[in-house]
C-alpha cells in the first residue's frame, strides 16, 4: 500500500447508519470527488479518514500512517474542512491566526490573510457573528494556509453564493494542481466536482455505488431524447434513468447502447449521479 | 502545547459569559464576606463546574471537541491544558474562599489545595471515555458528589489549629489526587482511538 489513503473494509456503524465495507485506494496527486445524498455516508467516511471517529472494522492508512490519532506530525499535513466547520464562535481571522501559527509547522500567515482578502472574507468578526459563507470561508482559508500534502474537504463550498464558490473551486484548483497534492472533497454540488475532481466516488446507503475516472464516468453514459418505442426495446442494464411520455422519451444512456436515431448528447456529471442514485432525470 | 493555551484563554477572554460568571462570582464572594453564610462559598466553587459543563455541552453541538482531534496536538497536550486551566481557576476559587467568611478563609489557610479536588474529579472524563453517555454520567456523578458537599455546607463545622505535619501531609495528598487524575486523563486520551 502506498498511495495517500488506502482504505480496506472499512466499517463504521453511528446509530441505525452503518458504513460499510468501504475499499478506496487513493494515489498521490489525484483529486477525489465523493458524491452521496444526504445521509449516505460522506461526512463518517471523512471523519472516519481524519481519525475523529474511531472504525468499527477495516484497515485505513492515511499519509502512509495506519495511526493518526498518535501521530501529530502526520496530522500537520493535512488540511481539512469539516461540516459543521468546528471552529469556535468567538474566535476571528486574527484569533485563528495566531493559534495556528503555534498549531502548524508550515503554517503561512501571509497565505492566510491573501487568501481571505481574495475571498472577501471579514478578518475581525468573530465566526459566530459571520454568515455561514463567510465562517466557510474561513475554514478554507486555515485548511489551505499550511501548505498541506493532503486536503480532506467536507461540503467546502456548501452555503456559499455561486461567486463565492467559483472563487473556491478556483482556489482548491489552484492548491490540488501543485505536483503530489491529494485532495479528497465531499459535495453534493456535482458541477464543483466536475470542474474539480478527476475521479468521482459515489456512495449510497453507506456503500461504494461507483468509484470511477471522472472523464471515464462522463464518456460512459450519454443523455438522449427519442421516441418511446426506441427506448423501450433498450436493455435495462444500459439504461441509468428514463423518462417517457406519450409523444418522446429521455434517457441517461451507456455509450454503447447509443443508436443513430436518438438526439445525442454529452451527460453532465449531475444527470448522471441523480440517474445512478435515484434512478430518475 | 502554547496554540492550546492561546486558545483556552482567548476562548474564555472573548467570552462575554465567562466575563459575566467572574463578576458574579465575585460578587457573590463577597456578599459571602459579609454574610458570613456557606452557601455563597460553595455557590463561587459550584459556578465554574456549572459553567464548565455547560461548554463542554455546546463543544459537543458545535463540533469543537471533534475538531480539535483532527488538529497536530499531541494526544496529552489538551489535556495539561485542561488541567492547567483547573489549576488557575482553583487559584481564583482559594483567594475568593478566603475572602467569604471566618470558616473558609480559615480551611482555605490551611488547605490551599482544597478546590482541586473538583477538578480531579470533573476533568478526566471526557478523555477517558469517547462515549458522549458514559462521559455525561461520569460528569454528572462528580457533579452530584460536589453536590453533596454543597448539602453538607450548613454543618457547623469548627476548624481546630491542625499540626503542621498533617497540614503540609493533606495538601500533599490532594496534589497527588490532582496529579493522579491528569495521569488518568492522559493514559484515556492515548487509548482512545477516536469519538464512538
Amino acid at each position: 500500500m502506498s498511495g495517500a489513503i488506502e482504505i480496506r473494509g472499512l466499517r463504521k456503524k453511528r446509530g441505525k447508519f452503518l458504513l460499510n465495507d468501504i475499499s478506496l485506494d487513493i494515489p498521490y496527486g489525484s483529486v477525489v470527488g465523493i458524491l452521496g445524498e444526504n445521509g449516505a455516508g460522506k461526512s463518517t467516511l471523512l471523519r472516519s479518514v481524519l481519525g475523529i471517529l474511531k472504525k468499527d472494522a477495516g484497515e485505513l492508512r492515511v499519509l502512509g500512517c495506519s495511526d493518526l490519532r498518535s501521530h501529530p506530525e502526520v496530522r500537520s499535513r493535512i488540511g481539512f474542512v469539516l461540516d459543521p466547520i468546528g471552529i469556535p464562535d468567538v474566535f476571528n481571522a486574527k484569533d485563528l491566526n495566531a493559534i495556528y501559527k503555534d498549531t502548524y509547522p508550515a503554517w503561512s500567515e501571509e497565505t492566510f490573510f491573501s487568501i481571505l482578502t481574495k475571498l472577501e472574507a471579514d478578518r475581525n468578526q468573530p465566526i459566530g457573528k459571520m454568515s455561514h459563507g463567510s465562517a466557510q470561508k474561513t475554514a478554507i482559508a486555515c485548511a489551505l494556509a499550511h501548505d498541506a500534502d493532503l486536503l480532506i474537504l467536507d461540503e467546502p463550498s456548501g452555503g456559499l453564493d455561486p461567486s463565492a464558490r467559483a472563487q473556491v473551486i478556483d482556489l482548491l484548483y489552484e492548491a490540488t494542481r501543485e505536483e503530489g497534492k491529494t485532495a479528497v472533497l465531499s459535495s453534493h454540488i456535482t458541477s464543483d466536482l466536475e470542474k474539480i475532481a478527476d475521479r468521482i466516488v459515489i456512495l449510497k446507503d453507506g456503500e461504494i455505488l461507483l468509484d470511477e475516472a471522472k472523464d471515464d464516468l462522463l464518456e460512459a453514459w450519454r443523455y438522449v431524447s427519442t421516441s418511446a418505442d426506441i427506448l423501450e426495446g433498450i436493455a435495462a442494464q444500459d439504461v441509468a434513468a428514463k423518462r417517457i411520455t406519450p409523444y418522446s422519451g429521455e434517457a441517461v444512456l451507456r455509450k454503447e447502447a447509443v443508436t443513430a436515431d436518438m438526439q445525442v448528447r454529452p451527460a453532465s456529471l449531475e444527470e448522471v449521479f441523480t440517474a445512478l442514485v435515484k434512478g430518475v432525470i | 502545547m502554547k496554540a492550546l493555551w492561546l486558545r483556552q484563554w482567548r476562548m474564555l477572554w472573548r467570552d462575554r459569559e465567562f466575563l459575566f460568571l467572574l463578576v458574579w462570582i465575585g460578587l457573590l464572594a463577597w456578599r459571602g464576606y459579609r454574610s458570613q453564610s456557606m452557601l455563597f462559598v460553595f455557590m463561587t466553587m459550584i459556578l465554574p463546574v456549572v459553567t464548565s459543563v455547560s461548554h463542554r455541552r455546546q463543544d459537543i453541538r458545535s463540533g469543537y471537541d471533534q475538531m480539535q482531534d483532527a488538529l497536530p496536538y499531541r494526544k496529552e497536550d489538551p489535556v495539561i491544558a485542561d488541567y492547567l486551566c483547573g489549576l488557575c481557576g482553583a487559584v481564583c476559587a482559594a483567594l475568593l474562599m478566603n475572602l467569604a467568611g471566618v470558616w473558609p478563609s480559615r480551611m482555605i489557610r490551611l488547605f490551599p489545595t482544597a478546590p482541586l479536588v473538583f477538578g480531579a474529579l470533573y476533568l478526566p472524563w471526557k478523555f477517558v471515555t469517547s462515549n458522549l453517555r458514559l462521559q455525561i454520567l461520569c460528569e454528572i456523578i462528580s457533579a452530584f458528589f460536589i453536590a453533596i458537599l454543597y448539602h453538607l455546607r450548613n454543618i457547623p463545622i469548627v476548624i481546630r489549629p491542625v499540626p503542621m505535619p498533617v497540614c503540609i501531609g493533606i495538601n500533599a495528598l490532594i496534589i497527588v489526587f490532582y496529579l493522579a487524575s491528569m495521569a488518568f486523563a492522559i493514559w484515556g486520551a492515548r487509548k482512545k482511538e477516536g469519538a464512538v
